[in-house]
């Protein structure tokens, strides 16, 4: 089975080698993919256009979308040179209508943004087109020679301009994630309750100091300590000894009760809410916290038990057995054994049982009425009512709220989200 | 590398002038200009030097010539893994080059290759069906690889043909055993036609039995086809039974490359020597002089191929090389293949061959006996094959005396 | 449209709480407390009638009422309970006697509304009154009604209010404590039965001889009993009630009223629109969701990405943060002043337009969710064999068709249910439409709102116009929606596991 044999450039007669068929330069690669981006978010601009009725803007973002897509279907292939000509006129024609169009006199930052992501494709694409490296490859003038430079440098060139197409893409992200937090900072510390302009242009505790000298601040923090804390005892008391069932026994009826189990959490508060208040209100549990524990303990339940069950299930059989065989019953068995080696476990059970009960805000909105007995979201919603909107209050607040459960969250993400998905998705 | 130690290295005229450069064992890269034909693969200088400052490979020059099958060997962390992805693509080489055909590939991305790639895990697609597994490259691959429709179930026939896959082509990975996973693996890395077929460790998922059986499928495959094949294992047996030629790697630097057996038989360090072979060569570090080694208290004539020897070095024998005199009678009952040379036991030293050892312990294999031998400080190791005049474990209690010769033929020295 | 169905007398309840009228200035009209209505049947939306008479003047343009806990003089220090607009009724119909939310007649019947559900009086009325809701009880509430201009300035000085004072002397009742014993009786029966179920099923097992899971019955009776009083109980109450006359006004002796319930809901305008967009927001969540939390996976999850973890940190955070927090921060800031109208250089009121409101409503619930479906597919994609990459990556196999047919197929059995269980939870969400819209655009009295999803809708229904036994039709609507989700869902899981 010899091959064909060659002389030592590798190089067939006529035929092109296989650098010089695999050679495309990074920039026109790159651009191949950057393009189609660049036409979605001009999409999305549009979209964005239409929200805010503006026409005119419209227009403009239209003809960005197919001058962008004009220039991404014409890309240079290699072939023949007419075509880098006509993405360099396309090119032009883009770039030039977004420096042109806009009316330059009062463009707010959005606009900036919006048509930068004109201006910068085009610009970007016209650039790179008309750089000798991609000129001579457009023309299929690139030698065998050139095309392993060429390679060589795409080693070098490609990761770094896709890493840089991932940090826009983040970025962007990033900032939409961020605003609605450096936002609420600058209410928190800005005098009055304005919502807009400046960001950190003014400084003022006055917003900290009436939330935290406040008493309704710290009612309404009791209270949620109260509830999540209860909920915490009276949701793990219930769900430990149903987990650890599920987990180790096979009984009659095992398969229905998880069944149901997994079924219960599918339905929304709002199912119940209505009878849940009439009981409550007839027991006399409405502005109560006892009534929110409880009723917090049962929403919360099924995936508590889920959670532990798979916890429970990674705790090795083997140990159990040992413990029985060095004579302990099977309730010391689960006290001594069991219960210490999923200890980390049952606590981010916990942890998430107290965050659910810390963050609800329906059942909590609907049993207490009476402005003592608001927890934290009811509270800090009761802030901003339809009229009278303490905008710096409530941001204090959130800040002062949110801190502690963002802490929780981010160092616990792995646990939390795999608790949450494990009831639910592993079925 | 400088240059001159390049080209000493490579010298054409080194190999085969003299015995020492015969034990190192390098087949020259190709100096003067040859046909290179379109899979012959060449590592030149090729150096990878991770972010963190490893070294991996450390200027590896090799050269695969095109339907051979060349077996990568070493420890694990050697660097014959890495050698493997620098040619497959999946890691930027640092310095060097590597060629295919006799074109530089360092920069061609893995697709441009035309190579076919058996992994250790297998890295069957999980989703997809046996068939869907081997018709993905044919189908979804950029350039050459991708074929017609017609052309692929052709190729998948033949790729089932050859492997025996028909029952299992419209199976799921997961429902296969490891053995037929394999075999899948390497049907995939077939159908596409390779320049050159990598292989990283695919047996060592395997059980022994399968391992085996896979071993002699896999060279009978070779064998049908003449891929030339880059196989990557640290397993000495699949080097010595697979291989055209083995190439032993350690930290980084090639050690050895050449036909399996001469690797066996005449390492090129001892290096080489202690990581081929079981139980592994004996290495005796200490010197020579006029003819006697000495290590220790340990000294005993050396052979007379290596009586001309001076200094420091260290001495090698294999296990079965060493003869076995019989303490009671002192009559030579293992001898070493070819029994040259008989020195009358001389009381274990001095200018015999002759030790005379403790016997430290005693491993019965079954068809072999492993004796644990020590004199003087040094500690040998001497097998004896079982015979029909002389059944297992007859003599040599731990705690007693035996006589050995470490004089034969067979025996080295090494400098380093 | 709302039946009416609510006569006057029922439950409710008078008493003698202190009332201080205020009015100021010339051409006020005089007010005067005639009754102090309290509804009893929902604590939380306390009812104060209260009745103005006035001479009509050309310049009053409608009334505003302001409400506060203390005596105020400035308008500053109250809240606007409500308005009135003064405008030509004759094209205008009498809205339905029966509201049970903000109640106002005019000349002893039923105000006028207009197309917004906005009550208004003829200018030749002399009198209106109105039935307060929303008030503390047991506390003095100060009330100010206030006449304002065309421009809807005040036409009094709303610095210096002359505080006048009523009082009603109608004697206190109260209502006898609700009997709590049927309630009891039904929760005691509920443990009871549950109990016997898990006897049932101990001696079962006993019979089938497996001893070892003897306490396995016990373990899970706790849990079980509190599931089914707090769970199935009310699910079965709840649909005993959506066939029953129940409302705020009448607890505990709710009269069955056949379907008649599911007749007003199927009757009333917006149902079909409610259920629909209902499905748009979970879709376009979902997809929303699934699509953007795969794009930041796969972004993240690239090799030798730098700042990976502070990335990861930052995305993470509409996750970490309360929800009901970051929905309020972005109706804080999409306020017409407030940070996106500034950053787009206008002054748009975003929840004025339905179209314009349910988009924001989208976007914002979009970007509380994708953090957990990126975090879920980081999950997914580490677990992926990277050798898979890399044999497609030799085969020449384009980054695109990696991710198209080994990446997306290989996360199938991640993205399916986590898909179907975004659905639910979107779905069932409450939080973010309550605290942007509370379902508004209004698009008419007792119409679902433009944002109104199903579940916000019920929320409506049963705690604002105090319907409970529709709410609990909707809920059992609702709930049969759901049970087949559920099921596909299951079904689908359980498959994935089958198969697994």
């Amino acid at each position: 089975m010899r091959g064909v044999a060659h002389d030592s450039s590798g190089r067939a007669a006529g035929k092109p080698t296989l650098a010089e068929r695999w050679y495309v330069p990074a920039e026109i690669s790159v651009l191949r993919v950057w393009l189609p981006f660049a036409v979605v978010v001009n999409v999305l601009i549009l979209g964005g256009e239409a929200l805010r009725g503006n026409v005119w803007g419209m227009s403009g973002t239209l003809s960005a979308v197919v001058l962008l897509n004009l220039l991404c279907m014409g890309l240079p292939d290699g072939a023949g040179r007419w075509r880098r000509t006509t993405s360099q006129i396309f090119a032009t024609v883009a770039l030039m209508h977004g420096v042109l169009f806009p009316s330059w006199r009062d463009v707010s930052l959005y606009d900036l943004w919006a048509v930068s992501w004109l201006i910068i494709p085009a610009g970007l694409s016209l650039y790179w087109l008309s750089t000798g490296l991609s000129g001579a490859w457009c023309a299929g003038a690139s030698d065998a020679r050139a095309a392993e430079l060429g390679l060589a440098r795409n080693r070098r060139l490609a990761p770094k301009l896709e890493a840089f197409g991932l940090h826009v893409f983040l970025l962007h992200a990033v900032a939409l994630v961020v605003a609605p937090v450096i936002w609420i900072f600058d209410v928190s510390i800005s005098p009055g309750n304005i919502l807009g302009g400046a960001i950190f242009d003014a400084f003022t505790l006055e917003h900290f100091r009436a939330v935290l000298g406040g008493e309704a601040f710290w009612l309404w923090t009791r209270n949620s300590l109260v509830v999540a804390f209860g909920t915490t005892l009276v949701g793990l008391l219930l769900a430990i000894p149903a987990g650890y069932a599920f987990s180790r026994y096979q009984f009659a009826g095992r398969k229905g009760a998880m069944f149901v189990f997994m079924l219960i959490q599918m339905f929304p508060g709002i199912i119940i809410l209505v009878p849940y208040f009439m009981v409550m209100k007839t027991l006399g549990l409405l502005n109560t916290s006892i009534g929110l524990i409880v009723a917090y303990s049962v929403t919360a339940l099924p995936l508590c038990v889920w959670m532990l069950k798979g916890f429970f299930d990674a705790v090795p059989r083997a140990l159990e057995e040992a413990a029985l065989l060095d004579g302990c019953n099977r309730v010391e068995v689960f006290f001594f054994v069991v219960l210490p080696l999923s200890l980390p476990a049952v606590a981010i059970t916990a942890l998430f049982s107290f965050l659910t009960a810390w963050n609800e805000f329906l059942l909590a909105l609907v049993f207490n009425t009476s402005n003592d007995a608001y927890t934290l979201p009811v509270g800090l919603a009761s802030m901003i009512p339809a009229t009278n909107q303490l905008w710096g209050d409530f941001a204090a607040a959130s800040i002062v709220v949110s801190i502690p459960v963002v802490i929780l969250f981010v160092l616990f993400q792995r646990s939390l989200i795999q608790g949450m998905s494990s009831g639910a998705v592993k079925g | 590398m400088r240059c001159s130690e390049w080209w000493l290295q490579h010298s054409p005229f080194r190999g085969s002038q003299t015995r020492e450069a015969s034990l190192v064992g390098m087949v020259p890269t190709k100096v003067k200009k040859e046909r290179v034909y379109m899979s012959d693969v060449e590592f030149i200088g090729t150096t990878k030097i991770y972010d963190d400052g490893t070294v991996a490979l450390d200027s590896l020059d090799l050269t695969i010539r095109e339907g051979e099958f060349l077996v990568l060997l070493g420890p694990s962390g050697c660097g014959k893994s890495t050698a493997l992805r620098l040619l497959a693509g999946l890691e930027d080489i640092t310095r060097g080059e590597i060629r295919i055909g006799g074109s530089r590939v360092n920069d061609l991305p893995p697709g441009a290759r035309g190579l076919g790639m058996v992994f250790q895990s297998y890295a069957l697609y999980p989703h997809m069906t046996v068939r869907a597994n081997l018709a993905f490259g044919l189908r979804r691959g950029r350039g050459d690889a991708r074929v017609d429709a017609r052309e692929i179930s052709t190729r998948v026939e033949e790729a089932a043909e050859m492997l025996d896959l028909h029952k299992w082509l419209d199976k799921k990975p997961r429902e296969l055993s490891g053995g037929q996973q394999q075999r899948v693996a390497i049907g995939r890395a077939l159908v596409r036609r390779p320049k050159v077929l990598l292989m990283d460790e695919p047996l060592s998922n395997l059980d022994a039995k399968l391992r085996n059986r896979m071993r002699f499928e896999l060279r009978r495959l070779h064998e049908a086809h003449g891929t030339t094949t880059l196989y990557v294992t640290h397993d000495q047996v699949e080097a010595m039974t697979l291989a055209d030629r083995v190439a032993i790697l350690s930290e980084g630097k090639l050690q050895q490359s050449s036909k399996p057996l001469e690797a066996y038989h005449r390492p090129a360090n001892s290096f080489v020597a202690s990581f081929l072979g079981t139980p592994a060569m004996n290495l005796i570090e200490g010197a020579a002089k006029a003819g006697v080694f000495t290590a220790g208290e340990l000294s005993f004539a050396l052979p007379e191929h290596l009586a001309g020897r001076d200094g420091p070095g260290i001495f090698g024998i294999r296990p079965e090389d060493v003869r076995i005199i019989d303490s009671g009678d002192s009559s030579v009952v293992n001898d070493g293949g070819d029994g040259s040379v008989v020195n009358d036991g001389g009381g274990g030293g001095g200018n015999s061959g002759d030790v005379l050892c403790r016997v430290g312990g005693v491993e019965h294999l079954g068809s072999d006996t492993v004796y644990h031998l020590e004199a003087g400080g040094s500690w040998i190791r001497a097998l004896r094959r079982r015979s029909a005049d002389r059944p297992q474990g007859t003599d040599g209690e731990p705690g007693g005396e035996i006589r050995v010769n470490l004089a034969v033929p067979a025996a080295l020295i090494f400098e380093d | 449209m709302v039946t009416p169905r609510r006569p006057e007398a029922g439950l409710t309840a008078w008493m003698p709480a202190a009332l201080l009228l205020c009015a100021a200035g010339i051409g006020v009209p005089d007010a005067k407390a005639q009754q102090v209505a309290v509804d009893d049947a929902a604590q939380a939306y306390r009812q104060i009638r209260i009745e103005v008479d006035y001479a009509p003047d050309e310049a009053v343009a409608g009334f505003e009422i302001w409400f506060a806990s203390q005596a105020f003089e400035s308008t500053g220090d109250a809240e606007l309970h409500s308005t009135i607009r003064v405008a030509d009724t004759s094209a205008l119909e009498r809205g339905p006697e029966d509201v049970v939310f903000d109640r106002c007649w005019s000349d002893g019947l039923p105000i006028h509304r207009d197309a917004a559900g906005s009550p208004v009086v003829n200018p030749d009325a002399t009198n209106w009154s109105c039935s307060l809701s929303g008030m503390t009880p047991g506390a003095g509430q100060w009330i100010a009604v206030v006449p304002v201009g065309a421009d809807g300035a005040p036409l009094v000085d709303t610095e210096s209010l002359q505080p006048v004072t009523g009082r009603t002397d109608v004697p206190d009742e109260r209502t006898p404590p609700p009997d709590t014993r049927p309630v009891l009786y039904a929760l005691s029966l509920v443990v009871l039965s549950t109990v016997v179920l898990l006897l049932f099923l101990r001696r079962q097992d006993a019979l089938q001889g497996r001893s070892k899971s003897r306490l396995a019955h016990i373990y899970v009776a706790p849990a079980l009993i509190a599931l089914a009083t707090l769970t199935f109980y009310p699910i079965f109450y709840g649909i005993w009630l959506a066939f029953t006359n129940a409302d705020q006004s009448r607890l505990g002796d709710e009269a069955w009223i056949g379907l008649a319930n599911f007749a007003t809901i199927f009757a009333g305008p917006g149902v079909w629109r409610v259920t629909l967009f209902t499905f748009v927001w979970a879709l376009s969540n979902v997809l929303a969701h699934v699509m953007l939390g795969l794009a930041l996976a796969v972004a993240l999850d690239r090799r030798g990405l730098r700042g990976r973890m502070a990335y990861r940190t930052i995305l993470l955070l509409p996750w970490a943060i309360p929800g009901y927090i970051s929905v309020l921060a972005w109706n804080g800031m999409l306020q017409p002043d407030g940070l996106v109208n500034g950053l787009l250089g206008t002054a748009i009121d975003f929840f004025d337009g339905a179209g314009s409101a349910r988009t924001v409503v989208i976007l914002v619930n979009i970007w509380l969710g994708v953090p957990f479906m990126m975090m879920v597919f980081s999950g997914a994609l580490q677990a992926l064999p990277a050798s898979m990459y890399e044999v497609a990556e030799i085969d020449g196999v384009s980054r695109w068709d990696q991710f198209r047919h080994l990446t997306l197929p290989n996360l199938k059995s991640t993205l399916v249910p986590v898909s179907l269980l975004g659905f639910i939870w979107t779905f069932n969400s409450f939080n973010t439409i309550y605290l942007l819209t509370r379902g508004n655009p209004y698009s008419g009295f007792g119409e679902p709102g433009a944002t109104d999803t199903l579940i916000t809708h019920v929320f409506a229904v049963a705690f604002e116009y105090g319907q409970y036994g529709v709410a609990a039709a909707w809920s059992v609507l609702i709930f049969l929606v759901l049970i087949g989700f559920s099921w596909a869902y299951l079904k689908r899981t359980r498959a994935m596991e089958a198969v697994a």
